[in-house]
């Protein structure tokens, strides 16, 4: 859009007159069409938001992992090809964990206690709008990293990787159920010291208390029945069968329980907060 | 009038019921009307204009916009409101001309319309010279200029600025004065102030209301106001260096004498006796050693501090 400010003043009056008569009338529901139009200038503003830094943010969130990845490396000395993948794709969660549950829950709740949401509060937008702009955000930045472990999972540990359509589905729902989790969090939480706590703990417990890099059955049974109430223990499961190639009824569990999560997080913020209240 | 606002005997309790930030507060906001909320820091006055947009909820009593509940139909509130609030602005990544345009846009104006009005007011507020450049590397004042820019793009019915002219410069401060009073004019927009800046205030608004701490104090147009707090005219002087002593002996004998400084004194008459004063003076110059009078009627600013608003500024 380029901008002639000479040019606004003689079209000033005419301009002004024929958009007062184009305001939508208040209360009006919208159609698919403006509900379009209204996200995609939400996701324009959090891409503004990352424009300048996502490479440096991308490389960041993955060198948490690439780093536990190599560690593994030098101290298992023969690991089983299970074992193998299973850190593999332990790592692979690592940057979903970082990226889409501390880094989204940090993000909202800064812009909360930043004021940024009076902004968003004051204009006619959808809340299914503005919650998903921020869940595309997470899920945007969280992807590459995703791809980075993959690729370096493969050629630090020689695993096998079968890459198969499955797989699409499962890396979508793991960012979509982790990112909601992160959403509600930054939601919930008062203040950002607070969210900053609690995604710091949960990072650490579910990387290394939940079924993440180690197997279900490793961990004691209180741990066990907690891991279920996490999305990254489901991503984490699907993602170790479909990088094996197989598809199977856990898979498919898995893959609903992160669906699940998704829609349990987004009901929630829509359904349960008026976000446009303090 | 048409009621645009009916705010009825708000009450408003932070902190589990420790802190009170409104009481029992009752007025409307009429259609096409300049209303000021004025009142010292801490008075109240952004927890009121916050549940206004429905963006707090009152402990008790209700709001209206448009005879409907505000807290029920916050979405109409967002629609019809225009809200520039004293927080830090989420667009801050964006240009300028971006964060205008999308902000129209996010109001549900159509693209062509929305680059006409991006256009107009990027030139109506001067801002096309850092059209081009992010939000958060322009001055602070710039900023707040592109942030009143993308409000008044959006064209809402009702705009509720609040402090809009912080930061600014003489001539942008007049700007923005000139602008809200010109869309005022030409839209019939209702304009609801919360300003610290009274002298400029009472250029632009047509009512007032003056909140200290938590409840409102007086609602009612300036003249009113002005009659209602010391309808009586300044007549002030400035006198030659060393002579004040002497012009007060004189000037005393027609009323009563207020020093307000080495050189300066002040007297309070009433309308009627103006005149006959201006004839002493004239008849008297030499002897009061008199550089310069004036007349001068109260001022909002003279209300203002009478009706309470500017005891707690004193003491901060």
């Amino acid at each position: 859009m380029n901008i002639n400010s000479e040019a606004a003043a003689s079209e000033q009056h005419t301009a002004v007159a024929a958009v007062s008569a184009l305001i939508p009338q208040p209360a009006a529901r919208k159609g698919i069409r403006s509900l379009g139009t209204e996200l995609y200038y939400l996701l324009r503003i959090q891409y503004a938001e990352v424009r300048e830094t996502w490479i440096w943010v991308v490389l960041l969130a993955s060198l948490f992992p690439f780093s536990t990845l190599l560690f593994m490396k030098f101290f298992l000395e023969s690991p089983s090809p299970d074992v193998m993948m299973r850190i593999v794709s332990g790592n692979i969660i690592f940057p979903i964990i970082i990226m889409s549950i501390n880094g989204l829950g940090n993000h909202i709740s800064w812009s909360k206690q930043q004021g940024h949401f009076t902004f968003y509060a004051s204009l006619p937008i959808s809340k299914i709008n503005f919650l998903l702009a921020f869940i595309i955000r997470g899920f945007l930045m969280t992807l590459p990293s995703v791809i980075i472990m993959t690729v370096v999972g493969h050629f630090v540990f020689h695993v096998d990787i079968h890459l198969n359509l499955g797989l699409i589905p499962i890396v979508l729902l793991a960012i979509s159920g982790s990112a909601g989790f992160g959403t509600l969090i930054g939601f919930l939480t008062p203040n950002q010291d607070m969210t900053t706590m609690i995604t710091n703990l949960l990072m650490v417990f579910l990387n290394f208390l939940t079924p993440v890099m180690i197997d279900i059955h490793q961990l004691p049974s209180v741990l066990q029945v907690v891991s279920y109430f996490f999305p990254t223990t489901y991503a984490a499961d699907g993602l170790k069968h479909l990088l094996q190639g197989v598809w199977s009824s856990s898979v498919t569990i898995d893959m609903l329980a992160l669906l699940a999560f998704t829609c349990l997080s987004v009901w929630i913020v829509v359904k349960k907060m008026d976000w446009r209240l303090e | 009038m048409r009621k645009v606002y009916e705010i009825q005997n708000v009450r408003k309790v932070y902190k589990k019921g420790k802190k009170l930030a409104n009481e029992d507060i009752t007025f409307d906001v009429h259609e096409g009307e300049i209303l000021a909320i004025l009142g010292p820091n801490g008075a109240g006055k952004s927890t009121l204009v916050k549940q206004m947009v429905a963006q707090s909820k009152p402990t008790s009593g209700q709001i209206t916009l448009y005879g409907r509940d505000v807290i029920r139909y916050s979405s109409d509130v967002a629609q019809r409101v225009g809200y520039y609030a004293q927080e830090s602005w989420a667009l801050a990544n964006l240009t300028v001309q971006e964060a205008i345009f999308f902000t129209a846009r996010l109001r549900g104006i159509n693209r062509i319309d929305a680059e006409h009005l991006t256009r107009l007011w990027i030139g109506k507020f001067d801002l096309s010279s850092i059209a081009d450049k992010m939000i958060k590397r322009i001055s602070g004042g710039q900023r707040r200029l592109a942030g009143l820019a993308a409000v008044m793009a959006g064209d809402p019915e009702v705009l509720i600025l609040d402090e809009p002219t912080n930061e600014l410069d003489p001539v942008k401060r007049k700007l923005v004065w000139d602008l809200v009073r010109e869309k005022n004019r030409e839209q019939g927009t209702t304009v609801l102030l919360v300003t610290h800046n009274v002298l400029e205030a009472e250029q632009v608004v047509d009512r007032v209301a003056i909140i200290d701490h938590g409840k409102l104090q007086v609602i009612d147009s300036i003249t009113n106001l002005k009659n209602r707090v010391d309808p009586r005219l300044k007549v002030e002087f400035t006198l030659l260096s060393g002579y004040r002593e002497q012009a007060e002996q004189l000037l005393s004998q027609w009323g009563a004498v207020e020093t307000l400084s080495e050189n300066r004194v002040q007297m309070l008459v009433e309308r009627d006796e103006v005149s006959r004063l201006v004839s002493n003076i004239t008849e008297h110059l030499d002897q009061l050693s008199c550089e310069a009078y004036k007349i001068v009627p109260p001022s909002l600013e003279d209300v203002y501090i009478k009706l309470g608003g500017g005891n707690r500024d004193e003491h901060q």
